[in-house]
């Protein structure tokens, strides 16, 4: 258990399995396996370190999910400024929170680019009355093409499925579902910035949503 | 999802945009109300959800500006040490980092729906106290904070392997079955909940199955 940092896992035994911990105490498992390099260390774990002050866990979450952050705040708020306070402050809102991380709720990267998405947004209100014209969204421009970023290519997994369903969708209901996830536009801005009826924007965006659901949805196992 | 229910139908033309954050006022009530008691429409928001953390998750990446990772860590040192956390070293880190995931994820069963970055846990630190032999520290032992504690208990090279039986004492004498487990080449992990405050556990030992004691912490608070 010296030097890099253990995998931990948490197995839940099935019912009726044999239970080595006698009631009342709870059946959870844990396996502590040595790994020969940080990269094999899970984002659960590091967070567990992060919550105990380990510097070489926030270290290494920093350096693993830096550059998604920063990518997802520039996206959303287009100034490279801003965007470093917003993931910095996503970071201290992590580190604070890595004690109560609850790993069924949301996968870590889930829940670590939720939390900057919503300050990303918020920032973007806060700075800016008048809303940004769909065109100078950098996530907006990215969808309305059919090529994906160059990390999502390079990928070929999860991301690159999700990415396929996405273009699939005809391009208004793309835009539309884009301005409404990513950054957080009500139907009614999305009318606005679209200049189409509350109704079609709403429409755009219920139809998007279940063509993408069902091409997510039946692409997995 | 969605069936003849006229209330699903209804709810059905907004839940996409529920699921994705932007629905306010008396929609987001309404719907918030029916999911609570219509398991089909829940379900269908979970996948919608689902969908939404996936599209968050395509933002490109980008790399940070120089200086990006030492100004974070500075803000982050010294906000830590406004909050000074207790010092913890190598095994001890990740060992107490079960406890407090292992905690989260059983506490979790009870708590209700919260957005991923709100907080719901006692983040106390755990107590923490050397297993030792014949004055030879051979592992740890954690308690986290709180009622029902959870022990935590590491093996490191104990020259010992085979089945070991925990128990702790409270400081009413009552002696706890903790669990049985294995101990492979000197090592060992595991975790377990006691049916007893943290501040109330006197002790802590392992023995081996015939009762000898192979270790043992006095826990001093």
């Amino acid at each position: 258990m010296r030097g890099a940092l253990a995998l931990i896992d948490f197995v839940r035994r099935a019912p009726g399995e044999s239970d080595p911990w006698p009631d009342p105490h709870r059946t959870i498992r844990v396996v502590i396996r040595r790994r020969d390099t940080d990269d094999e260390v899970s984002d659960e774990t590091l967070l567990s370190g992060i919550a105990l002050g380990d510097n070489e866990a926030t270290l290494l979450f920093v350096r693993r999910y830096q550059r998604r952050l920063f990518g997802l705040a520039l996206g959303i708020v287009g100034d490279p400024g801003i965007a470093e306070d917003v993931a910095q402050e996503a970071f201290l809102r992590i580190f604070r929170h890595a004690a109560v991380y609850d790993v069924r709720r949301a996968a870590v990267s889930t829940w670590v680019l939720t939390i900057t998405r919503n300050l990303a947004i918020d920032a973007l209100r806060v700075r800016r009355a008048t809303p940004v014209a769909p065109g100078d969204l950098v996530f907006v421009n990215l969808v309305s093409r059919d090529t994906p970023p160059e990390d999502v290519a390079a990928n070929a997994d999860e991301a690159a499925r999700a990415w396929t369903a996405l273009t699939s969708l005809p391009l208004d209901q793309r835009r539309c579902v884009v301005l409404a996830a990513v950054y957080g536009r009500t139907a009614a801005e999305i009318a606005t910035s679209e200049s189409i009826p509350l109704g079609t924007a709403k429409s755009r965006l219920r139809l998007g949503m279940i063509r993408l659901r069902d091409a997510v949805f039946e692409e997995m196992p | 999802m969605t069936n003849s229910n006229p209330e699903c139908v209804e709810v059905s033309t907004v839940l996409s945009e529920f699921a994705l954050g932007i629905l306010t006022g008396r929609e987001r009530s309404r719907v918030l109300a029916h999911v609570a008691l219509c398991p089909q429409c829940r379900g269908e928001l979970d996948a919608l959800s689902a969908v939404g953390d996936r599209l968050v998750e395509l933002a490109p990446r980008a790399e940070p500006p120089v200086g990006f990772e030492s100004r974070l860590l500075d803000r982050y040192h010294g906000e830590s040490a406004r909050q000074p956390v207790r010092a913890l070293r190598g095994v001890a880190l990740v060992a107490a980092a079960v406890v407090l995931v292992a905690a989260g994820f059983t506490l979790g069963h009870h708590a209700p729906t919260q957005r991923p970055n709100t907080p719901s846990l006692s983040t106390a630190a755990p107590i923490s106290e050397a297993l030792t032999s014949a004055g030879r520290t051979l592992g740890q032992v954690w308690l986290s904070a709180g009622t029902p504690t959870w022990i935590y208990m590491s093996f490191d090279d104990a020259g010992w392997s085979g089945t070991a039986w925990c128990t702790v004492t409270l400081k009413n004498g009552h002696v706890l079955d903790v669990g049985v487990f294995n101990v492979v080449h000197g090592y060992g992990a595991w975790a377990a909940q006691v049916n007893a405050a943290s501040s109330a556990v006197r002790s802590a030992r392992v023995t081996d199955a015939k009762g000898h004691v192979l270790a043992s912490a006095t826990v001093s608070t």
